[in-house]
């Protein structure tokens, strides 16, 4: 069954170098055009299927303007990941779990050191062994933290405020977290006892597929931005940590059953038809809409809490292996950012100010300056943007962007996958992924040879080619650049 | 690309972030364990190294076949997040009543041991896309795509 060669290629319309639209006339029932952006290179190599997802977007009730394709986008289910849909809440749009993914929030957190990497590097295989044994990762990792059922539930009101108030991180931290570290708007009533059970071994564990923790450090020559470099405490030689994860199995619960109940009431009761079932939504201001937020909310904060008690153990790491408190490691939140949510935003749609629910999936908000969605220690500058590339290459730090309302203010988040897991399983072995690596000087540690092999460097596309496409168009600018120098995989 | 009669293979060209798979066989019940197969098989290298010390029945009640099958493997990854329970074998009754589906299952695993099991990825959700259980002739197949 070749699946692949089913799908129909678009002729796409050029607007310039970097922006390719597909017509609404491609498809039946596109309410909008697609606009996809690469390189004409990049363009060519993109996966049919993301195209083939984000028309199936387009024909969705409500939604504004355009559906996206940002350059880090591939196959995902429903929406591709990388995909951009705005739906105007006054006008019967929708608000939709598979544009969302299952895993709310899930995210990107940064944290800086005062370290410079000629002094991390003799103590790095120390700290990474060490983060691997205190960050439960990989198949079925759970945390020996001990949560209540209706501790829970309060975290998932509170988020990162929670965590703070406990004692896992620092007051700070909340001004360096995007919304402050609360999605206020979230109601743990609306979400099922299922979701409860999968959570609550799991606040402070990493996950497994791409979900990641890194040490970094910025070379002289990545820095891009040196004004904002700077002001945001990054300099040459820096030791920095980045980590991905999400709100883990209750944040997937909270999609499935929200799923399931849009499926049950979205024709019968709002005449919704879609062409793929994992696109199930209904109107923002129904009821089953309203809830659905409201449980979101509760899946952006799980999320949050996990990634703050995670940054906490990190701090108590790297402070037993270097012997000094966190403090005096310049262990400072740089910023912690989703790239699986909805947020409300105002944006002007042909001169006309909207309020639309902006889907991003696989998409990192980029604010420009000024813009109310970026908290206030960082809203002179724009709103940092962390895109995690593969373990082998590096990552970025980039700001929101003169252009970025051409795109709801979204960005990538990533390179984006080019290959699958068994096809990446099938090229590379684990073992000799991770000499490899260590010679070329990164020490790994996954809990799985075969998991290691499937987040190979050639699984994902250049992303420096990803992100200077973002850069070029004036959506989100480079600030810097990270080397990563260890890994602790899932 | 090899074909296949019965069982199950996992698609390397779709959904590439995530996990796809074809499931065949000549009735439900073997249909329903090929897929707690592919499922497990996701998380861990070889099933045949998960002992069965542990079982656990449920009943699922689903509207029609493919939800029947979404709601089957969402346990699967509940009993994993919640108990760290991955299945070696999956029996099976499916029957339909009226206008529903019911199945029967009975699950006997182990739990989730890194020193002991190959892991591989966590699954992490059922999804609905491109999701199908349908008969052809006298062979049951069911595609599925699940999240990593």
């Amino acid at each position: 069954m070749d699946i692949k060669n089913t799908f129909k290629e678009p002729e796409f319309d050029k607007i310039s170098d970097l922006v390719w639209e597909i017509p609404k006339t491609f498809k039946k029932k596109m309410n909008v055009p697609v606009r996809v952006y690469a390189t004409e290179s990049l363009l060519k190599r993109m996966d049919l299927q993301v195209f083939e997802q984000i028309t199936n977007v387009a024909t969705l009730p409500g939604i504004e303007k355009y559906a996206f394709a940002l350059p880090d986008s591939h196959a995902g289910y429903g929406f591709c990941i990388g995909g951009v849909a705005a739906f105007d809440i006054n006008a019967g749009g929708v608000i939709s779990p598979g544009g969302i993914g299952f895993d709310q929030n899930c995210g990107m957190r940064l944290v800086a050191t005062n370290l410079d990497i000629k002094d991390v590097r003799p103590k790095i295989k120390e700290i990474t062994d060490l983060l691997f044994k205190e960050v439960p990762a990989g198949v079925g990792s759970m945390s020996k933290l001990k949560i209540s059922r209706d501790e829970f539930r309060e975290l998932a009101e509170t988020g990162a405020e929670w965590a703070v108030k406990k004692g896992y991180g620092w007051e700070e931290d909340l001004g360096h977290t995007e919304l402050e570290g609360v999605a206020g708007w979230a109601d743990s009533s609306k979400i099922s006892e299922k979701a409860v059970s999968r959570g609550i071994k799991q606040m402070g564990t990493l996950g497994s597929g791409n979900h990641y923790l890194e040490v970094q450090y910025i070379k002289e020559e990545d820095i891009k931005d040196r004004y904002i470099a700077k002001k945001w405490g990054l300099f040459p030689g820096q030791v920095v940590i980045m980590f991905h994860t999400g709100s883990r199995g209750a944040g997937h619960q909270i999609a499935s059953d929200y799923l399931q109940l849009f499926l049950e009431v979205m024709e019968r009761k709002y005449g919704i038809k879609v062409v793929d079932r994992e696109l199930a939504c209904a109107p923002f201001q129904s009821k089953e809409g309203q809830d659905y937020y409201m449980a979101m909310g509760c899946g952006v904060n799980i999320s949050f809490v996990n990634r703050q008690i995670i940054l906490n153990k990190i701090r108590g790491v790297f402070s037993t292996v270097l012997e000094k408190d966190p403090d005096k490691l310049g262990m400072t939140q740089i910023f912690d950012i989703a790239h699986n949510r909805a947020s409300l935003e105002k944006h002007r749609v042909d001169g006309e100010e909207k309020e639309l629910l902006v889907h991003r999936k696989g998409s990192t908000g980029s604010y420009p300056p000024g813009k109310k969605e970026i908290p206030a220690v960082f809203r002179k500058d724009g709103s940092p943007v962390i895109v995690g590339g593969s373990m082998e290459t590096g990552s970025y730090l980039l700001v929101g962007g003169s252009k970025a309302d051409e795109t709801f203010d979204s960005t990538v988040h990533g390179s984006g996958r080019t290959m699958s897991r068994a096809k990446a399983r099938g090229m590379t072995e684990g073992r000799e992924l991770f000499k490899k690596m260590l010679k070329n000087g990164i020490y790994v540690r996954s809990a799985s040879w075969s998991g290691l092999a499937e987040e190979s460097g050639s699984s994902y596309k250049d992303i420096d080619e990803v992100v200077d496409i973002v850069d070029s168009a004036g959506i989100s600018k480079k600030v810097c650049r990270f080397t990563p120098v260890s890994n602790v995989k899932g | 690309m090899r074909l296949f009669i019965m069982g199950y293979r996992f698609l390397e060209d779709v959904s590439i972030a995530d996990v796809a798979f074809i499931a065949k066989a000549a009735d439900l019940q073997s249909l329903f364990k090929y897929c707690s197969d592919a499922v497990t098989n996701t998380m861990v290298k070889n099933i045949k190294d998960i002992r069965q010390n542990v079982k656990k029945k449920f009943h699922i009640k689903a509207k029609d076949i493919d939800m029947l099958l979404f709601m089957f493997i969402e346990k699967i990854i509940y009993y994993k997040d919640v108990y760290g329970l991955v299945f070696k074998d999956m029996r099976s009754r499916i029957k339909k009543k009226g206008n529903l589906y019911l199945g029967e299952f009975e699950a006997s695993g182990e739990k989730l041991d890194g020193m002991k099991h190959d892991l591989l990825v966590d699954v992490k959700a059922a999804t609905f896309h491109m999701l199908e259980v349908k008969k052809s002739g006298k062979m049951w197949s069911a595609m599925v795509v699940l999240d990593i």
